[in-house]
């Protein structure tokens, strides 16, 4: 892999001159480090970032329909790690340590997908190598929601080589785009702003191991895209269960103004490590 | 069900919060434990669920809460009924009610289904200790929800557990600072499964009956289904039933009706069924829902409840009526009576007179000799007398 590693860059250039569709292409740095929690604990945790620097966030990665997305991801761990677009691409392709790997996906279907790390699942995808690509065919104003669960004491053990017993998972930490309440609310990806009568798409993957049950105040939404379930395309909620490693897409027109809460209706997850109110919790703020 | 329910109209309900300062709300294993809740009197006692409050497609509805629970204060979130800001119940977003306060909110029941309210003041303690309850709004026409008819009973399920830890004295009597709301709260584990606030020891529940099967034509039950708890649930219906989901958090489901023989119910959502038996060759007499209950975060089932279906056998009860009730004169171009033979007075729970498009336009809790149809157009109209556990019909014509 190292050797042909010096063309790919050139060869992508040349790729997109000659192909027909747009070409999207993201950098991947598979960085391993601490994310932050809400009340300040470090916990060891694997992310994917956009530059050599280590963020917990793991990148919303955007498309339009039809693109050809190319990745180059680049293993800067000791570990070998493997990468996935689930329902895009067929199979795993592997990372072995400080390799880079080249991805490529043409003729994108619009959704929203998870891109994730499949080796050993649900460990590489639990300890924090999961996010999001969207795949648009709107220009309406966006917004991007990755939940994800936490038990602090897997993240340690975990950085540790220890085994995991998954079937006795309790999570004690739920972030949205790797953070929770309040610092979701500072996050211009996750905080849906908007006016009375706009077009408002939020689009959601469930990277976790739990089901998330998320509560709307003040508006039924309605469900454009589901990957566990496209039979519920068009029904409009209040509140909307999503699955682990399945996305949903929610289209909002708002009829009236005001700051009207979205939480996890499962209200143990609105704790940070037993401290109420830090967990799966935002707004939404509405103009008039 | 209320006189005039179904007519749209202005509605006041008076709540009060109050707190249990000792255990007093027993468990079946004999375990107390404290509880805070809404009761729609101020000398009743804490029960959970709160009261079921029902409404008609259309009201106008202020639901007044008196705050006397001495703690921390309290809120009415209506869940799933799109207030706007101010009638949220959002402590934060909104207002929240103190000791001996009162406070209004102000919804339009703009859609029939299910819904919950809840205090949103340290949700997961308040709603923890009880402070929850079912809203259900009819349908403006009597029977029909969403395009779909229903002539057998409706029944409301509500889902929650119980995690004693949650429940201590010190727990339920909470500090509370409206300026700095961070609290700790102990991770959950409930041992009791409850449904409509009860719970075996054994997971098992109490016979319920569920719906009277009518067996020489479908006759749909309704079914309220609503999770106020943090676990999932899984309803498995048993073969030989048909449940038919018609709409979910207050809306229709889009693609037409959608059959289920097991339904997720998750924290928060809503669901109404439309329940009958499945074939009218193969009726039987019974059949039992199970409840699952199960972690969210590890899919563990934690345990079961049973919900039983009862099926009556109601020709015999049908017979009996059809032989002895008379009314007369019928046609009729005004007032018609009806007489009962040896079917006693009191059998009668409900007297209800029906348009032929389904507008309710009489309705009496007890039976009702005779009717005037002074004023009503010509046309075909349906008297129903309700049983225990039947509703006996007859045509009217009024000519």
């Amino acid at each position: 892999m190292n050797k042909v590693k010096w063309y790919l860059p050139i060869f992508i250039v040349f790729y997109s001159i000659c192909a027909q569709s747009t070409i999207v292409h993201y950098n991947l740095f598979v960085i391993q480090d601490s994310m932050l929690t809400v009340n300040g604990e470090k916990l060891p945790y694997v992310s994917y970032n956009l530059t050599n620097h280590f963020r917990q966030e793991n990148p919303i990665l955007n498309a339009r329909v039809g693109d050809t997305l190319t990745l180059l991801i680049h293993n800067r761990t000791n570990n070998v790690h493997q990468f996935q677009i689930q329902g895009l691409s067929k199979s795993p392709i592997e990372i072995l340590p400080k390799d880079t790997a080249f991805v490529e996906v043409k003729r994108l279907l619009e959704g929203a997908f998870i891109y994730f790390d499949p080796y050993d699942f649900p460990v590489n995808s639990y300890f924090g190598l999961s996010g999001m690509l969207v795949v648009k065919n709107h220009s309406h104003k966006s917004f991007y929601w990755n939940l994800k669960d936490h038990q602090y004491a897997l993240n340690f053990q975990l950085s540790e080589g220890t085994s995991v017993d998954w079937a006795l998972y309790e999570p004690n930490l739920f972030t949205i785009n790797g953070k929770s309440n309040p610092d979701i609310n500072i996050d211009s990806d996750a905080k849906v702003i908007g006016s009375v009568g706009d077009t408002l798409v939020i689009h959601i993957t469930n990277t976790g191991l739990g089901i998330h049950s998320l509560h709307f105040h003040g508006y039924h939404v309605e469900i454009v895209y589901s990957s566990k379930f496209p039979n519920h395309v068009g029904r409009k909620k209040d509140t909307l269960p999503i699955h682990p490693m399945a996305s949903m897409i929610l289209q909002l027109i708002p009829d009236k103004p005001g700051e009207y809460p979205v939480h996890d209706h499962n209200l143990a997850a609105l704790r940070a490590n037993k401290k109420y109110p830090k967990g799966m919790f935002t707004t939404l703020s509405i103009d008039p | 069900m209320l006189e005039g329910l179904y007519a749209q109209k202005r509605v006041v309900k008076q709540l009060f919060s109050k707190i249990d300062l000792e255990p007093q709300f027993e468990l079946p294993d004999g375990n107390k434990i404290a509880l805070m809740g809404y009761t729609e009197l101020l000398g009743q006692s804490i029960s959970i669920p709160g009261p079921l409050l029902e409404f008609g497609e259309g009201d106008s509805v202020t639901l007044i809460l008196n705050n006397y629970s001495q703690g921390a204060p309290h809120t009415i979130h209506l869940h799933g009924l799109d207030a706007n800001q101010a009638n949220d119940g959002v402590p934060e977003l909104s207002f929240s009610v103190k000791h001996l306060e009162q406070g209004k909110y102000e919804f339009v029941a703009k859609h029939p289904g299910t819904y919950l309210y809840h205090c949103h003041v340290v949700s997961p303690i308040h709603v923890q200790a009880g402070m929850y309850g079912v809203i259900v709004i009819h349908p403006k026409l009597y029977g029909k929800i969403y395009g779909y008819s229903y002539e057998g009973k409706e029944y409301t399920f509500l889902t929650s557990e119980i995690d004693t830890h949650w429940h201590t004295k010190e727990f339920i009597q909470h500090a509370y600072d409206s300026n700095h709301t961070e609290i700790s709260i102990p991770d959950y584990h409930p041992q009791y499964l409850m449904l409509n606030g009860k719970s075996n020891s054994d997971f098992l529940f109490d016979h319920i009956e569920v719906f009277s099967d009518y067996p020489r034509r479908h006759y749909n039950s309704l079914l309220h289904f609503a999770n106020i708890g943090n676990c999932g649930n899984r309803f498995i219906f048993p073969s030989g039933f048909l449940a038919r989901v018609v709409s979910t958090d207050g809306r229709p489901i889009p693609e037409g009706v959608d059959t289920v023989n097991i339904l997720e119910v998750m924290p928060g959502e809503r669901y109404d069924i439309l329940l009958s038996n499945e074939s009218l060759d193969n009726l039987l007499d019974s059949g039992i829902i199970l409840v699952e209950y199960f972690d969210l975060n590890n899919s563990k089932v934690l345990g079961v409840q049973k919900i039983r279906i009862v099926h009556i056998d109601l020709p015999v009860v049908e017979k009996h009526v059809k032989q002895h009730a008379r009314i007369f004169p019928n046609p009729t171009s005004d007032i018609f009576e009806i007489t009962l033979g040896k079917i006693k007075v009191d059998q009668v729970k409900k007297t209800t007179l029906i348009s032929i498009d389904g507008n309710k336009l009489k309705s009496y809790e007890s039976f009702q000799k005779s009717f005037d149809l002074t004023g009503f157009p010509d046309g075909v109209y349906i008297l129903q007398l309700h049983f225990d556990q039947t509703i006996s019909t007859h045509k009217i014509i009024k000519h």
